[in-house]
């Protein structure tokens, strides 16, 4: 085999193997944002964390659509509730026309057996 | 799906013609097409050489006050290879043919030695891509941080300042952040990652070529494939450190490795007895240019290539006591030449006065000289070398060291420098107080793996080896009890090696935490602003040096509460307002650090820190996922 063809021929199977390899982390690696590989999830958020305002958000990063909301008093009574249909990977916001007058008012979101909070210590 | 794949093929692209050409070009300048440089050496060569090429580049965009932008890079690249290839044409078109010198027999392997460089590359590569395909997430805690100042750089067209901070060296930046504005890759993506590992395998490479060199048998540089690709392949410093962003680790074990290669070629002439060639002072001229890489890039290695080149020196020197009369005159010679004295000097002015890297400026050489100053940099016991380096490596690097010593070639300059890479790097991590050392050792015997693996396969070779070409003196009989001696030890190799590497594979990678960190970091850089002040824990939270990437807002935003023994550390006072406004926010010290730093948004677990908040009425929860939980100080 001739020195300048065996030369070439490790160059190219390195580059050949190197170009394979590093496809195939760069296809897996685009996983870590897909909805399919990461559906176990859900975010809430409120959309103006600093106002009064109690507008909120769900992401939905799970398998499951149907979501159940509802606005808490202090006293944990329900104030309002509503359901949504949020299809994996998509987010929706919420408007929440009410004024609270309570001291502590918390948006519990559920679907199926998981249930999320968040909440606000209104000041006026 | 098309984006994905166009993207790729401008990251390919980009390595070639950012890396590959410059150094080829360069190459191509100094010895035209002469047999001086195979082409697979040339090839490997490129890399490193177009990397240090590419960070000069930037130095002088920078010195020269322009912005570093994808236009700028782009023509001065342009113009180095256009320039070296015109270099190239005038002077090779007036000293005659190009190719000129005998072939050499070197790189001329068999076709079972083909086979088998194959079958090694094949598994190298195999193993590590199988490894990281669990771990190419952007995760790892020091990637984020080199992330953040490559997006620096993408963002503002210029280096990185690194807010005056010694820890960070400007070549750990520049590959990636000429990547990014050349491909427009997103440091999100897998090429962080991807890059580290062609440093990482053009590193084994370059030891390849080097142990090939120096040794002047195929065997001994296919078995160094063997004992640094395929053995050991995951463990530190291989791809555990690429997937954990480990830069200048990886950064330096191809630079520091290219280096020896050059000054290896430079010295060649005292082994064969010849005149000083040409080639010999342009070698060292290029071995000039890459330890200024290697300055530029990482100082923890720059810093062993000086201990190790003292110890090169005085063993060369000694061994050649009684010859120095000759070979000081022809080193003055080959020291004080146009070329080495012009790559020398232009270094010393980029360094000094062009761009100088901030370790100099601040206080690491001090604090890395000196008495160790923790138990972690007291030394490594035997028991940690073995584990660090692998048990069947060690030992036949041990025995390396002998035969190479029982064999000793005083003129093969190459034998000096194999001979004190390994000592040195032994000395340095396990007996530290010797040489007044105040580094972490663990760190230090990182870089022994690399020395010791071309020990073992010269050992291996030495004890195994049928070459008839063979002088050193040595079982080199194939009589049975030897090959059932080798069929024991290689049995023995493989077993630790590849066991070592099985041993590191995770179980599959949970994405969802990744994910969550990821999105609540979304959302604070889009609901917060400068006059909001972030604090985050590091302790219990997935990929949390990325957050900084999504808010670009410093270095050191958001705060961070970091790990507990942390805020321990005798030797290593810090402050306790981020330990404190995590753990107990309604104290008086806690409330006294909310007024200092501003603080009104904080980022935790919910699983081990969210019932301190919940309790309080100045919190609000903002934020809720199963991983993260953000609250926000309403007063």
């Amino acid at each position: 085999m001739s020195k300048t063809n065996s030369n070439n021929r490790i160059i190219y199977f390195f580059l050949v193997l190197f170009l394979a390899g590093s496809a195939y982390l760069f296809a897996i690696d685009s996983r870590y944002n897909d909805p399919t590989y990461n559906s176990d999830w859900y975010a809430v958020s409120f959309v103006e964390p600093k106002s009064d305002r109690l507008d909120f958000v769900i992401e939905n990063f799970s398998s499951r659509t149907d979501f159940h909301w509802e606005l808490l008093a202090d006293n944990a009574e329900s104030v309002s509730q509503g359901d949504i249909e949020i299809n994996t990977g998509e987010k929706k916001e919420l408007r929440i026309p009410e004024t609270v007058s309570d001291k502590k008012v918390t948006i519990r979101v559920s679907t199926g057996d998981d249930t999320r909070e968040i909440y606000k210590n209104i000041k006026n | 799906m098309f984006e994905a794949v166009t993207g790729q093929i401008l990251f390919y692209a980009t390595l070639a013609f950012a890396f590959f050409s410059p150094g080829y070009a360069l190459l191509s300048a100094i010895f035209g097409k002469n047999k001086t440089l195979n082409t697979l050496e040339r090839f490997i060569l490129s890399f490193g050489l177009g990397i240090i090429s590419v960070d000069f580049l930037n130095f002088s965009l920078a010195g020269l006050g322009l912005p570093i932008t994808r236009l700028s890079l782009f023509i001065s690249i342009i113009l180095f290879v256009s320039a070296c290839l015109i270099i190239r044409k005038i002077r090779f078109n007036k000293t005659g043919p190009e190719s000129d010198m005998a072939e050499e027999k070197l790189f001329d392997f068999s076709k079972h030695q083909i086979a088998l460089i194959f079958l090694l590359l094949f598994l190298t590569v195999f193993i590590k891509t199988a490894y990281l395909s669990d771990t190419v997430f952007p995760t790892a805690t020091d990637m984020g941080h080199h992330m953040y100042w490559t997006q620096w750089m993408v963002d503002n067209h210029q280096l990185p300042t690194y807010d005056g901070m010694p820890d960070f060296i400007i070549g750990e930046q520049i590959p990636f952040g000429t990547i990014g504005l050349l491909s427009g890759a997103s440091v999100f993506s897998a090429f962080p990652v991807v890059l580290l590992l062609l440093v990482n395998l053009l590193g084994i490479l370059t030891v390849f070529i080097l142990a090939l060199r120096i040794f002047k048998r195929k065997n001994v540089a296919i078995l160094v494939l063997l004992f640094l690709g395929v053995l050991y392949a995951v463990a530190s410093p291989q791809a555990k450190f690429v997937s954990g962003g480990v830069v200048g680790n990886i950064l330096g074990n191809l630079l520091m490795p290219l280096a020896f290669y050059f000054y290896y070629r430079s010295m060649e002439f005292f082994e064969t007895g010849s005149a000083m060639k040409e080639n010999s002072r342009a070698f060292l001229a290029l071995a000039i240019f890459t330890t200024f890489g290697l300055f530029y890039t990482h100082h923890l290695t720059a810093f062993i290539l000086l201990f190790i080149f003292a110890m090169i020196a005085a063993i060369f020197f000694i061994a050649n006591l009684k010859d120095l009369k000759n070979i000081l005159p022809a080193l003055s010679r080959l020291i004080f030449s146009p070329q080495v004295l012009a790559v020398f000097f232009a270094g010393l002015v980029f360094f000094f006065f062009i761009f100088t890297p901030n370790y100099i400026k601040g206080s690491a050489v001090n604090t890395a000289v000196g008495a160790p100053s923790k138990e972690t940099r007291v030394g490594l016991t035997m028991d940690n070398l073995r584990s660090s380096v692998g048990e069947a490596r060690i030992a036949l690097g041990f025995l390396g060291v002998m035969i190479l010593i029982a064999g000793f070639k005083k003129r093969n300059f190459g034998h000096s420098v194999i001979l004190a890479w390994a000592v040195m790097i032994f000395l340095m991590s396990t007996q530290p107080h010797l040489l007044f050392i105040n580094l972490p050792s663990n760190r230090i015997g990182n870089y022994l793996s690399y020395p010791i693996a071309i020990l073992s396969a010269y050992s291996l070779y030495i004890l195994f080896g049928t070459d008839k070409k063979s002088k050193v003196s040595g079982p080199t009989s194939s009589s049975k009890l030897i090959r059932a001696g080798f069929i024991v030890t290689l049995t023995f190799v493989l077993v630790d090696g590849i066991s070592d590497s099985a041993s590191a594979f995770k179980d599959k990678t949970d994405l969802a935490p990744v994910a969550q960190t990821f999105n609540a970091s979304g959302y604070l850089a889009q609901k917060t602003s400068l006059d909001d002040m972030i604090l985050k824990d590091h302790n219990y939270i997935t990929a949390d040096s990325w957050m900084k990437i999504f808010l670009m807002r410093g270095y050191k935003y958001p705060l961070s509460r970091g790990y507990f023994k942390r805020y321990e550390d005798e030797t290593k006072p810090r402050e306790m307002c981020t330990l404190q406004m995590i753990a107990s926010p309604d104290n008086a010290e806690a409330r006294a650090c909310f007024a200092e730093t501003g603080t009104d948004f904080i980022m935790i677990n919910p699983r081990y820190d969210s019932a301190q908040f919940r309790k309080l009425k100045n919190f609000d929860q903002a934020y809720s996922s199963p991983g993260i939980n953000i609250y926000y100080r309403n007063n």
